[in-house]
């Protein structure tokens, strides 16, 4: 099957996006690569403090004008902007798979995701307006405003490079506020687009900024007194240092973290259905999502049972496609980095030293095209994962699925509960009575019930518990809008 | 090669739309079918409507969850007519091959359709509605082939 064409032709040199001009940065440059390929299409600047500071004084002089913007207006730079992102649908989808080295399918579907962000804040003049009440005491009103704050840092992962900054750009922006946005620099290329498409679509200049980055940038914005709050999406290791960090200079925090997710498979569950669900939520992005699944618990005692399931999940995940994301025949792409590859290879190693069985072995890929083996790895099956084993316990971030069993549905829910991560989970199931005892119990911020990957729209906050989440308020939904906003009280009594 | 993906149901369909339309456009050109020549033009306007279609109900139910990866398993060659005629073909011999054009279709819509409703709700909706109107365009050209059968040549 034919390769799609590539919307990036030569190596692209990034500038930061700063009130409203295109300017270049005098930080080190860093290559970003096409892991399919591993061809360097872009050099991206990891910028200075002084230029993240410049940023973030540029989004501080645009707030107060922006933030006495009618609602309505700023809603139609949003429809603006969302007709500009489904113009560039295909062109921005196709980047991302050049950058990240997802599926087509699968940086489509971000795609669609991002856009939906983006509508959803369109109706921010709804979802912005307070409430009061006459009358709290004889003669007296009560009112609460939402009033937006001033700045927001968002510093997003690498593993949905278009997508995550929207699930908190678009909300902060339609309430007032404005944003610095630090892309991860290892695939930077699809903020540049969106940042293009949001001058096109008229935002006043200062109000989206975009500065590239590492861990400098990253220090910059968490430091900055001007901050109001940041969104981050990354490692629990790092979100806590964020969260810690957001704390000691008093800004609000949404910190989306690592993962370690559970399906549960019951006897009473539907194979032919269930499967393509698991496929995609072990297989889905390489693997490299919060909501991957990680740990299939098969529940019962039917040795007949357990065994068809696995043979038939190993069998599947044995012949599934792998190659580059533009080739429409892929099933899945390569890892995003040669570090990322390294790191799931280390775990595998590891689970064949705790004793785990390796039913399927991905490290020796096999690849559908003739493209270099850097980054790709196969899927791969570990059976026989006991609970305490690390690669049942740590965030792998990979193609891996750990099948482990369970005797019962208590027995599976404790094994899920141990976990210290929180963030999904999910049973396949024909029993109302095994979800409902599930999703009540189970200790997990998104929960599915013959759902692969419980991912929230985004007029739904993405949950999150435990270890997977730190801060009070989710990002997307209302949650973000509150996030966003200060909710002020005015009492009042004319004499 | 099998066709195994989402995107890739997506890029068959155009290919087999887009090979209609150009089928009946060339038709509705040919002067033997100068009668018919709204009824095929009508038919070529139907393609480009479906390609539409199906690509909207691709783009705008897509999400990252979705099981597009894992979810499709056919076979091109069961779809595909050759469209290529002789010069010598009379037009119930040509109204065949277009009944042949349109089952093959519609039985593509249906079975990317069953294997897309795992979760893909709106597209299989989509691929089965089209699979009905593929249907009906069958009955308008057997009722057409029975109308010039009797006096042109087969």
């Amino acid at each position: 099957m034919a390769v799609l064409e590539e919307p990036l032709k030569e190596v692209m040199k990034i500038k930061n996006y700063v009130g409203g001009e295109w300017i270049g940065s005098k930080g080190k440059v860093t290559d970003v690569k096409n892991p399919a390929l591993c061809k360097t299409i872009a050099k991206v600047p990891l910028s200075t403090r002084d230029e993240v500071n410049a940023a973030v004084e540029a989004a501080g002089d645009a707030f107060p004008e922006w933030r006495r913007t009618p609602p309505i207006t700023r809603a139609r730079c949003l429809f603006r902007l969302k007709e500009l992102l489904e113009g560039h649908f295909e062109e921005i989808s196709r980047i991302q798979t050049m950058e990240h080295g997802k599926t087509i399918d699968e940086s489509r579907g971000e795609t669609r995701r991002g856009i939906e962000m983006v509508e959803v804040a369109t109706g921010i003049p709804s979802l912005m307006m307070g409430y009061n009440l006459e009358d709290i005491a004889t003669g007296i009103d009560e009112y609460l405003v939402h009033q937006p704050l001033g700045v927001f840092g968002i510093i997003p992962a690498f593993n949905f490079p278009f997508m995550i900054p929207l699930w908190f750009a678009p909300f902060a922006t339609a309430t007032g506020n404005c944003v610095v946005i630090k892309p991860s620099p290892r695939d930077p290329i699809s903020q540049v687009k969106l940042a293009e498409l949001v001058e096109e679509a008229g935002f006043p200049p200062g109000v989206w900024n975009v500065v590239h980055g590492g861990a400098e940038a990253a220090s910059a914005l968490l430091e900055h007194q001007d901050i109001k709050g940041i969104a981050f999406v990354g490692s629990t290791r790092v979100g806590k240092e964020v969260y810690k960090k957001c704390g000691e200079t008093g800004k609000r925090a949404i910190v989306q973290a690592s993962a370690k997710n559970f399906l549960l498979v019951m006897p009473d569950a539907d194979p032919r259905r269930s499967l393509p669900a698991l496929l995609s939520s072990f297989y889905g992005n390489a693997g490299q999502r919060c909501l991957a699944g990680s740990n299939l618990v098969i529940v019962g005692e039917d040795d007949a049972f357990y065994k068809r399931f696995v043979d038939g999940f190993v069998d599947a995940s044995s012949k599934l496609r792998v190659g580059y994301g533009l080739d429409e025949s892929i099933q899945m792409g390569p890892m995003q980095s040669v570090d990322g590859k390294e790191r799931v290879t280390k775990f595998i190693e590891r689970g064949m030293e705790e004793g785990a069985k390796l039913r399927l072995d991905g490290r020796k890929p096999k690849i559908s095209g003739d493209y270099p083996p850097s980054c790709f790895l196969n899927p791969t099956v570990f059976e026989d994962v006991a609970p305490d084993m690390e690669i049942a316990k740590e965030e792998i971030f990979g193609p891996v699925a750990n099948v482990m069993r369970a005797k019962n549905l208590d027995d599976a829910i404790e094994k899920v509960n141990r976990s210290r991560y929180g963030n999904a989970a999910s049973i396949f199931t024909s029993s109302g009575k095994y979800a409902r005892e599930f999703k009540y119990r189970v200790q997990a911020g998104n929960v599915g019930i013959n759902i692969g990957v419980a991912a929230p729209m985004a007029f739904f906050p993405f949950g999150g518990m435990k270890d997977s989440f730190f801060g009070v308020l989710h990002g997307q939904g209302r949650d973000v809008i509150r996030f966003f906003t200060e909710s002020k009280i005015l009492i009042q009594r004319w004499f | 090669m099998e066709i195994r993906t989402l995107s890739a149901v997506l890029s068959f369909a155009e290919k087999l739309e887009g090979q209609g339309a150009e089928f009946y456009e060339d038709l509705s050109n040919q002067e033997k079918f100068s009668e018919n020549r709204n009824f095929f033009s009508d038919f070529a306007k139907g393609n480009r409507k479906h390609k539409q279609q199906v690509k909207r109900a691709y783009q705008e139910s897509i999400t990252d969850a979705f099981e597009t990866g894992g979810s499709f398993n056919l076979e091109p060659s069961d779809y595909l007519v050759s469209i290529a005629m002789s010069g010598g073909l009379g037009q119930p011999a040509i109204i065949k091959k277009a009944i042949e054009l349109e089952e093959k279709m519609g039985k593509f819509y249906l079975d990317a359709g069953d294997q897309s409703k795992s979760l893909l709700a709106d597209i299989s909706r989509t691929f089965k509605l089209i699979a009905k109107k593929k249907s009906e365009r069958q009955n308008k050209l057997r009722y057409l082939y029975q109308e010039n059968k009797g006096g042109l040549d087969d």
